[in-house]
């Protein structure tokens, strides 16, 4: 009789928990159909910070391939983008360029990386105040269907500010348009963008291949 | 003599995993900061022979872009069409870049 009574009180007890327990996040969808082929536009700020920039790009497209979208790898993007007039020192989408990289190539949305600010911060050699910023455009209307800013010093407190439907791999991840506070770390210039640039992609939605 | 085998067996394996362990970020990181006909060709042979690379969509794209650097023009063709076949997405752009190519190779 005792036996059953803790048995049913262990089963209580566990329901409880699971009751309480925060929901695991969610992999949502984009709004309206996932781009099928993204375009990887290289950082703008190539002459600021070019080793931090090329390690950006370079890591573009093996990570949005890894959510499942079809993407151009971003030495080719860089020579699509200026077939349409883009180059570092006009780096502005607008709609005719966008258009003109939809009709001419099929390509369905661009994804930019826009470092918009990187300098030392303090004067400390390994650490930098930083601005990241990344968006999904369609190229059907220059709609940004998604975007992920982060900002902040390298080794102290970052805030991440997400547009669109939120999606992430990583446990405390809020709803969308959430701030949240985190620490980069800290480390050579190149390992923390990279770092960053893993943590945005996995907030990127998940595009289930067909 | 089999101390001497013995480390062998233990120290080739390790070196030929280190020389293996190249990221395709490392390897186009090369490329990118260096610019040359040698760093291009070792991103392209990376790109050809890493296997955690295969099968990604778009990467045949890659290939084509650098074969056609170093001026490998049917490999850089036989990739292209290779990635169309295998991820129809790319047709439209593989066509484009195809049809470029030929008016690059005329005009000149």
């Amino acid at each position: 009789m005792r036996r059953c009574v803790f048995v049913i009180l262990a089963g209580l007890l566990s329901l409880v928990a699971c009751s309480s327990t925060p929901p695991a996040p969610e992999v949502l969808p984009l709004e309206g159909p996932a781009p099928g082929l993204v375009l990887c536009a290289p950082a703008v700020d190539h002459m600021r910070a070019p080793g931090v920039a090329v390690t950006l790009d370079a890591l573009l497209f093996p990570l949005v391939s890894s959510r499942g979208y079809s993407s151009v790898p971003v030495e080719l993007s860089q020579r699509l983008l200026e077939t349409v007039g883009w180059t570092f020192q006009d780096p502005a989408l607008g709609v005719p360029r966008l258009s003109r990289l939809r009709e001419t190539y099929g390509i369905d949305a661009v994804l930019l990386t826009d470092l918009v600010r990187w300098i030392h911060a303090g004067g400390k050699p390994d650490r930098y105040e930083f601005e990241l910023r990344w968006s999904l455009v369609d190229t059907a209307d220059g709609a940004v269907i998604w975007s992920f800013t982060e900002r902040g010093v390298t080794g102290f407190q970052t805030e991440l500010r997400i547009r669109g439907p939120v999606a992430s791999d990583e446990p405390g991840v809020g709803a969308q348009g959430e701030q949240f506070v985190y620490d980069v770390g800290r480390g050579e210039a190149e390992d923390v963008v990279a770092r960053l640039q893993r943590g945005a992609i996995l907030r990127l939605p998940r595009r289930m291949r067909r | 003599m089999r101390l001497l085998l013995a480390r062998l067996c233990v120290l080739v394996p390790v070196a030929a995993f280190c020389s293996c362990s190249v990221s395709y970020e490392q390897s186009l990181h090369a490329w990118y900061v260096d610019p040359t006909r040698a760093s291009q060709a070792a991103h392209l042979d990376w790109l050809q022979n890493d296997l955690s690379f295969k099968d990604v969509p778009g990467q045949g794209l890659a290939v084509a872009f650098h074969a056609w650097g170093l001026g490998l023009k049917a490999e850089a063709r036989a990739a292209l069409r290779k990635e169309a076949l295998a991820h129809p997405r790319y047709q439209k752009l593989v066509a484009a870049l195809l049809a470029r190519w030929g008016d690059l190779e005329s005009a000149r």
